[in-house]
């Protein structure tokens, strides 16, 4: 069984269809790239996914159930985490206060979840920062700790927003390897990406959107020959 | 499937923080303060000082709960101080102790501050701050007309015989009511801390920075900010019960004064909010500005502390917006290292 399905979701803002019956499925256990151009749609499906926004019409189904415009804080406790595309950590609570708090989650005592935060601190190699306060750290840091952050609610699916892009190649080969660690404890993973080479690396399976509308599903070596594809990113 | 709970600690290991002796030896010093206070200062005016800056520590605190932990900023925090007074004011007429008024009508503030954030907690916003500067004004407006809480001439509470069980003492020495009021400002802090410590204080200070980012971590956003108003107007109002049994009055203008709501919580604001240390040090300072100010000024006293309380706002919002608890830490941790 898929762990996400969305079936013909719509969202119309006025008149505009910022994603218009989109339909696909993701399995549990794989990593799916979301792509397209800028306004495609992507950053507004992820959103209804995570609860943020209702859909217009339309289903999305999480572990066989349907879930459609549920609220965000439901999608977290079923366990969809996320990271946010413009970085939203608590700046005034330090880098473990961040990740306790997404602990507190699944576990019910400060003590536990401040040991989970202090694990995913470490696997995240946060550690030496955990005691700064969020505010102060460097954007390819609040990137990682949003990422660290959602892991913390120990979730199935996770949802990232452009968490690679505006980082040093240094900065990204660390990124893409906690994602790969990540995914290897069998996590799902959906990425928007722009940042190409990174998501024909890291994703088997592109979803591709353009205007609203879903134009490719498939591999990555089958897209860059999709005509659909082309025409999007290079103008028709 | 189930979640996958335990991570495989790679990396290095989190740095044990260091041992808050700077917090512990604060509190033991500031406890040694407020205890030796009334020994060492015998003047009734000081006193009285003190005894309103502890009381209003505890309304402060209540409201630090909702405004500073939250991030909810209420303008109409006297409503709940207020319904402190008029509750413990009419049921000590009945006959009852003033002990055993103040959990009842910290029940029924609690019960009103949920009405209030039940509607305007669907907002985000500032919503909320709007509507308790709304219902503040209202209650001012309705409460002359109230046959039952002695419209605008306001309740006396009957003269009880002294003793700690009805909260009335020898008035030639305030000692008695500054002990009272300290206890009770004790149990308030621990309460706020028992109810913040844990998850809910994590969840609270998580809406105040990001309400966005604290519903995608599973924090149910409005029901958190439930939690937080009732317990927020519950303390604010065992303020109110126990101002009472001081001044031995209450009327529309002494308890439900927009000046009162700006005072609470101008009080955690200048004191540091989000901080239990917020509310005592603010109170302390604005209370003996206040009075101060109102004796030296007497006629004109009544402008001169608004315009204080301006300038006071101005004074933190430039200098430290976290307030003085802050610039305290600040110069603590300078001469540590």
């Amino acid at each position: 069984m898929s762990l996400i399905s969305v079936d013909g979701v719509t969202k119309r803002f006025g008149g505009l269809a910022a994603v218009d019956s989109v339909t696909f499925d993701v399995e549990p256990g794989t990593i799916t790239g979301l792509i397209g151009p800028n306004g495609a749609g992507k950053s507004t499906l992820f959103s209804m996914i995570a609860g943020t926004q209702r859909p217009t019409a339309g289903r999305i189904s999480f572990d066989g159930k349907d879930v459609t415009g549920w609220q965000p804080h439901q999608a977290a406790a079923a366990g969809v985490g996320r990271t946010f595309q413009l970085m939203r950590v608590f700046g005034s609570m330090t880098v473990l206060e961040n990740l306790t708090t997404a602990a507190h989650l699944r576990h019910r005592t400060k003590a536990a979840a401040r040991a989970f935060a202090s694990d995913i601190c470490a696997e995240t190699g946060l550690s030496d920062l955990a005691h700064r306060p969020a505010a102060t750290l460097t954007g390819a840091t609040k990137k990682r700790l949003e990422l660290a952050r959602a892991l913390a609610t120990s979730p199935r699916l996770l949802l990232l927003d452009e968490v690679l892009s505006g980082l040093t190649p240094t900065e990204t080969v660390a990124a893409i390897d906690l994602i790969e660690r990540v995914h290897a404890r069998g996590i799902t993973i959906v990425l928007v990406e722009h940042v190409m080479q990174v998501v024909m690396t890291l994703c088997p399976r592109l979803v591709v959107l353009d205007f609203g509308k879903l134009i490719f599903q498939g591999s990555p070596a089958d897209a860059v020959t999709d005509q659909a594809v082309l025409d999007a990113y290079l103008g028709a | 499937m189930t979640i996958p709970d335990t991570v495989p600690a790679s990396g290095k290991a989190v740095p044990a923080k260091r041992f808050p002796w700077g917090r512990y030896a604060g509190i033991a010093v500031v406890a040694v303060l407020l205890l030796v206070f009334p020994v060492v200062v015998k003047t009734s005016f000081l006193q009285t000082i003190g005894v309103l800056a502890l009381t209003m520590a505890i309304a402060s605190t209540g409201w630090n709960i909702l405004g500073g932990y939250a991030g909810q900023i209420s303008f109409g925090h006297a409503v709940f101080f207020g319904t402190g007074m008029y509750g413990t004011a009419l049921l000590v007429g009945h006959g009852w102790s003033p002990w055993l008024t103040m959990l009842p009508i910290a029940g029924l503030a609690a019960a009103l501050g949920l009405l209030i954030g039940l509607p305007t907690f669907r907002l985000r916003g500032h919503y909320f701050s709007i509507a308790t500067l709304a219902i503040g004004m209202m209650v001012m407006s309705i409460l002359p007309n109230v046959k039952p809480l002695g419209a605008a001439d306001g309740l006396s509470v009957p003269l009880l015989d002294n003793g700690f069980w009805n909260i009335t003492f020898s008035l030639r020495d305030k000692t008695e009511y500054y002990y009272t009021a300290l206890g009770l400002f004790a149990v308030a802090t621990v309460a706020a801390w028992l109810f913040l410590r844990g998850r809910i204080g994590s969840y609270l200070e998580a809406i105040r920075d990001d309400e966005l980012a604290a519903a995608a971590v599973g924090v149910p956003v409005r029901r958190y900010k439930l939690y937080a108003v009732t317990m927020s107007a519950a303390l604010t109002s065992v303020a109110g019960s126990f101002h009472v049994m001081v001044v031995l009055f209450v009327d529309p203008s002494s308890s439900s004064d927009l000046s009162l709501s700006t005072a609470i919580a101008l009080i955690a604001v200048v004191g540091g909010a989000g901080s239990l240390w917020g509310p005592l040090l603010g109170a302390w300072l604005v209370i003996a500005l206040q009075e101060y100010t109102r004796t030296y000024l007497s006629a004109t006293g009544r402008t001169i502390d608004l315009m204080l309380f301006g300038a006071l706002i101005i004074l933190v919002a430039v200098v430290d917006p976290k307030g003085l608890v802050n610039l305290i830490k600040r110069g603590y941790r300078r001469v540590r290292s």
